[in-house]
């Protein structure tokens, strides 16, 4: 199994410094998101919201058509679900994301920061690295 | 490089197995999506040089958005 064929999320981090074309694995990774079977959780959609203008964000949306797989969720993911992640020490924050992607199902999560989610046990996703993602999709 | 006019390319089209005709939508599809793509990056980046951003270091980046996620938590979903 491979990240191609997962419900895979990606961290607000990786598209911005992509779109930046700041960090070069994230930027390549975004060229394959019309590929991915991708979820965004109501967390990422705020925060990329928070750094993109109205008009890039509607170029954002327009990235995704009628064919591509990506769930957006506006949905804030329950208390419940935010406090099971809380108690396992995940900052507040993070916590959210992660209820929002277990929420959405997803089995992967990519992101450049190297803290998130260290150290937690028993998540139902696995973090990549950008790098180790695009290993994952172009066979190297 | 030759250029095909409409018919000829409809020509074309029509000699290909529908399984080929398939992975030519998609590569026209993924085009599509990469020029887009370039659009949205190129927009954003130029706000970001107007705005003297742009050249922020990935890593402290990457520790503002952080940071960031936490504020936005805060104010969204007061404790």
């Amino acid at each position: 199994m491979t990240i191609l064929s997962e419900r895979t999320g990606l961290d607000t981090n990786v598209f911005l410094l992509g779109l930046r074309k700041a960090h070069s694995p994230s930027e390549r990774l975004l060229t394959y998101l019309d590929r991915l079977h991708l979820v965004i959780p109501e967390r990422i959609l705020r925060e990329l919201s928070a750094n993109l203008t109205p008009g890039e964000r509607d170029d954002f949306y327009d990235l995704f058509d009628a064919t591509s797989d990506v769930l957006f969720d506006w949905t804030p993911p329950t208390d419940d679900s935010v406090q099971r992640y809380r108690a396992l020490g995940c900052k507040r924050g993070d916590a959210f994301v992660a209820a929002g992607l277990q929420t959405l199902g997803a089995t992967c999560f990519i992101s450049n920061n190297r803290h998130f989610l260290q150290g937690i046990p028993g998540l139902p996703f696995r973090i990549l690295a950008p790098e180790a993602a695009l290993a994952e999709i172009e066979g190297v | 490089m030759a250029t095909l006019s409409l018919d000829e390319l409809a020509e074309h089209l029509n000699r290909l197995t529908p399984q080929e005709r398939e992975i030519l939508y998609q590569k026209v599809r993924h085009q599509d999506f990469l020029t887009r793509l370039e659009a949205l990056s190129e927009r954003y980046r130029a706000r970001l040089t107007r705005e003297g951003s742009l050249t922020a270091a990935p890593g402290d980046l990457i520790a503002a958005w952080s940071r960031e996620r936490e504020d936005l938590v805060r104010r969204d979903h007061p404790e």
